[in-house]
């Protein structure tokens, strides 16, 4: 079920109405089977992969916990992780490494006898699968107790806010509230719905609006060169954003409403001054995950230099990897973590240049340098997330800035069609401007929020004034969202 | 705290109605114009091109039609009621602007009863036959009276913006009545009584380079789309009319971009089987010699002289379906 769809405007006040009424003893299983329709709505039969790791997962828990010696532990742990990696190796990759080896099998002139698997990429397998690795991890650990409630450690799993886009959540945060007796708390559901308003703003209006331009010149790119590829880009880079995050915020709110606290998975990503601090704040639960579940026990930062810039590299790589079975997804991963590593070898010689140049007595200025080249670093490694092939992200990213005077000079020259297909992205010049409008509405907010919390300040004004505040929200998304019910983009993921 | 709550709640309730009364007070004294291309979920095309406004006031006094044509836009540039009505066949054209499968049930749904109709010919094209069927129901319901299977159509739809679009229009309405909306004049057609329009365009506008620059496409049918077609044989059964359907011509060069034309309408063909319909295919009939530059206004809709050639081999076809013979019989 979507987020941005009418089913889901019936689906959640039920649900939540019918989890206030229940007694707290029966609120997991509705949890539950509301998150089983949830899931449902698109592929049911897929529901029984979700099963069978739910199922390896909790027996390996107490397993696990029971154990008495370390190579138990881990012949345990062994057992969990095979069981999702092998149902992650089956669906997502399978068909991927399989293309491969034809394609070399060729080149060597022989026949790759394995064959293609048709099968449907379960939606949110990723999400979820990293979520229940994250617990026999933090069991076999010891920071997390064993969940002995089968229903409570499926919930956990499947908890519908969070189960197909995450937040990627760890079981020391979610696990005992599942436990806990929740009350209706009115500042709880205030708050969680006018997170959710705000995500659905952030998608319908901000994201959906610009997927139309993004579409029309990522699915055609040989037809476009200079300022319309520049822009569809930064489009992306904006639609990306606003879809995610508003996808989180959405299952944040709708978990708040309900007493549930998720973590946050964004937090203004793009006002980074460093490709570093990008990732403290783009998908924080997933480069947290990578951070405690791949990065330190690679050995992180505390060992050799080299060794050091591997595990970087590493890291970004198989971060690729999980976003997709695509090349696409993998350079996109590479070139992340070559940023990493390039900064992290140049930060003394980058602080000595910006010193001898003056720099550092202009930390606004300098500080504006930073944020530049950290957007367009993260730009430039979107058009290969974004682009369907390799061969298109080579196109784009050769042909961004040829022919920029040539486009400009037919702008100016001002016939409409050229206009129309140049600068608007093939959209009429009210659309193009509406979508100029909300992205400079969303930066706004933005860097309010920069300053301290919009909500907070908002909470200041009188009632009435707060509330056609929040009407006024609603209305500019009936007025100009886009109600094509488009997936969430990591819904494929 | 239960007071505290319910005093909440009113205040939310006062300010919310308050604030969407002055909302609409202002929409409603702005007029017309708040409703334009800068509010995507608020459109209207009152009055507007595809004369849908004459045509669906015209179908309201339509009645004991021998055909009713359904479809988009091809159908009402293609089916040229005055040579029927030559040919002693009284026919109603309920063509309008891209309507897809849904729209077309809905339309059948509302005029079937009236109209009545022996035979409804119904065409699949391709390029409607996988959209949403929202820019189409915006154009029924700004050019309808807000009836039960207009609502009943925008219900179904279940889309924001259709939704957004229909309490836009019902605003404009309370400024002018649909009975006094005035429908736009158009240099390149006309609008004939019975629901057809006719192209003023003598040739064709796309050029070989536009053509050449189109992208190969694939024809498809949605699963939307597919239900409806199946409603609409359900329905067609029901009233007891008979249903043909058709593919109204196309350039040849246009044709030849449809890289699945056959299997189109291999799966076309599979259901008109099925279900004992005739399926006339007008891009695959070497008789009817179209020129691409004068027999069409674009790629996909019939100039004037096209729709006459086209329509006499129809009607011929009608002949050997034996329809002409059910209309001298009436009379």
């Amino acid at each position: 079920m979507l987020f941005n769809s009418f089913e889901f405007l019936i689906f959640f006040p039920v649900v939540t109405l019918l989890y206030f009424l229940l007694p707290h003893r029966f609120r997991w299983a509705l949890l539950l089977a509301a998150s089983c329709v949830f899931y449902m709505f698109f592929k049911p039969v897929y529901i029984l992969i979700l099963f069978f790791t739910i199922v390896i997962d909790y027996y390996a828990g107490i397993l696990l916990e029971q154990s008495k010696t370390q190579k138990q532990r881990k012949r345990y742990l062994t057992a969990s992780l095979v069981a999702n990696i092998g149902v992650l190796a089956v669906f997502k990759y399978f068909n991927f490494f399989n293309d491969n080896i034809t394609s070399l099998a060729e080149v060597m002139g022989v026949t790759n006898p394995i064959p293609y698997l048709t099968i449907l990429l379960p939606i949110g397998l990723s999400f979820h699968t990293f979520q229940a690795m994250s617990y026999t991890f933090e069991v076999y650990r010891g920071n997390q107790k064993a969940e002995r409630h089968f229903g409570i450690y499926a919930l956990y799993v499947m908890f519908y806010p969070q189960l197909v886009a995450g937040p990627i959540e760890r079981p020391q945060n979610v696990l005992h509230q599942f436990h806990r007796k929740h009350y209706f708390n009115y500042a709880d559901a205030a708050n969680g719905l006018k997170l959710m308003t705000w995500g659905l703003f952030k998608k319908v209006v901000v994201a959906d609006r610009l997927a139309v331009m993004v579409n029309q010149v990522y699915n055609n790119p040989t037809d476009y060169e200079g300022i319309p590829l520049i822009l569809a880009t930064i489009f992306f880079a904006i639609q990306i954003y606003c879809d995610f995050s508003g996808y989180s915020d959405i299952a944040i709110g709708s978990a708040q409403v309900m007493g549930f606290n998720l973590m946050e998975n964004f937090r203004r990503p793009y006002f980074s001054t460093s490709i570093k601090e990008f990732w403290g704040r783009w998908h924080i639960s997933l480069s947290t995950w990578f951070r405690d579940y791949l990065y330190i026990p690679l050995g992180g930062n505390r060992v050799v230099k080299w060794r050091w810039y591997y595990n970087l590299f590493i890291v970004f790589l198989v971060s690729g990897l999980w976003h997709g079975a695509s090349w696409t997804f993998i350079i996109w991963g590479a070139l992340h973590g070559f940023y990493q590593v390039f900064g992290t070898i140049t930060a003394d010689a980058r602080n000595k240049m910006a010193d001898l140049v003056g720099l550092n007595r202009f930390p606004a200025f300098h500080k504006f340098l930073q944020w530049g080249t950290t957007f367009v670093l993260v730009c430039f490694a979107w058009i290969f997330f974004r682009a369907n092939t390799i061969h298109d992200a080579w196109y784009i990213s050769s042909h961004m800035f040829s022919g920029l005077l040539e486009g400009a000079r037919a702008i100016a020259a001002n016939p409409d069609g050229i206009r129309l297909q140049l600068l608007y992205l093939g959209q009429s010049k009210e659309i193009f401007t509406l979508a100029i409008g909300v992205v400079v509405l969303l930066i706004l907010i933005e860097l309010v929020q920069q300053q301290g919390s919009l909500r907070l300040r908002i909470a200041s004004y009188p009632f009435p004034v707060r509330v056609a505040i929040y009407n006024a929200l609603i209305v500019a998304i009936l007025l100009f969202g886009s109600f094509s019910e488009s997936e969430f983009i990591y819904f494929q993921f | 705290m239960k007071k505290l709550f319910f005093l909440r709640g009113l205040t939310v309730a006062i300010t919310t109605v308050v604030f969407y009364a002055a909302f609409i007070l202002a929409c409603y004294s702005i007029g017309p114009h708040t409703f334009n291309s800068w509010i995507p979920n608020a459109l209207s095309t009152s009055g507007g091109q595809g004369y849908t406004l004459l045509r669906l006031n015209e179908a309201e006094k339509a009645s004991d039609v021998d055909i009713l044509f359904v479809g988009s836009s091809q159908v009402n540039r293609g089916f040229d009621v005055r040579i029927f009505e030559k040919n002693g066949l009284k026919a109603f054209n309920l063509g309008t602007s891209a309507q897809t499968l849904f729209n077309s049930y809905y339309l059948l749904k509302e005029y079937l009863p009236t109209s009545k109709p022996k035979h409804v010919v119904l065409d699949l094209y391709w390029g409607v036959a996988k959209n949403d069927g929202v820019e189409p129901s915006i154009d029924i319901l700004s050019n309808s009276d807000f009836d039960e299977s207009t609502l009943e159509m925008v219900l179904d739809l279940k889309n924001g913006t259709v939704f957004g679009s229909l309490a836009a229009n019902a605003i404009l309405r309370l400024r002018t009545p649909i009975y006094q909306v005035k429908q736009k004049e158009f240099r390149d057609s006309e609008y004939i009584s019975g629901g057809f329009t006719k192209s003023l365009a003598t040739n064709n506008k796309l050029d070989a380079e536009d053509l050449q620059k189109m992208k190969p496409l694939e024809a498809n049918m949605n699963d939307f789309q597919l239900e409806y077609l199946k409603k609409i044989i359900a329905l067609c059964k029901s009233s007891n009319t008979k249903l043909i359907f058709v593919l109204t011509p196309v350039t040849k060069e246009y044709k030849r971009k449809v890289t699945n034309y056959n299997s189109y309408t291999n799966k076309i063909a599979r259901i008109a089987k099925e279900n004992k319909i005739p399926f006339l295919d007008y891009n695959q009939r070497e008789e009817l010699s179209l020129v691409s530059s004068e027999d069409f206004s674009d790629r996909n809709h019939l100039a004037q002289s096209g729709a006459e050639k086209f329509d006499s081999l129809f009607i011929k076809d009608l002949g050997k379906l034996g329809v002409s013979q059910l209309s001298l019989s009436r009379k």
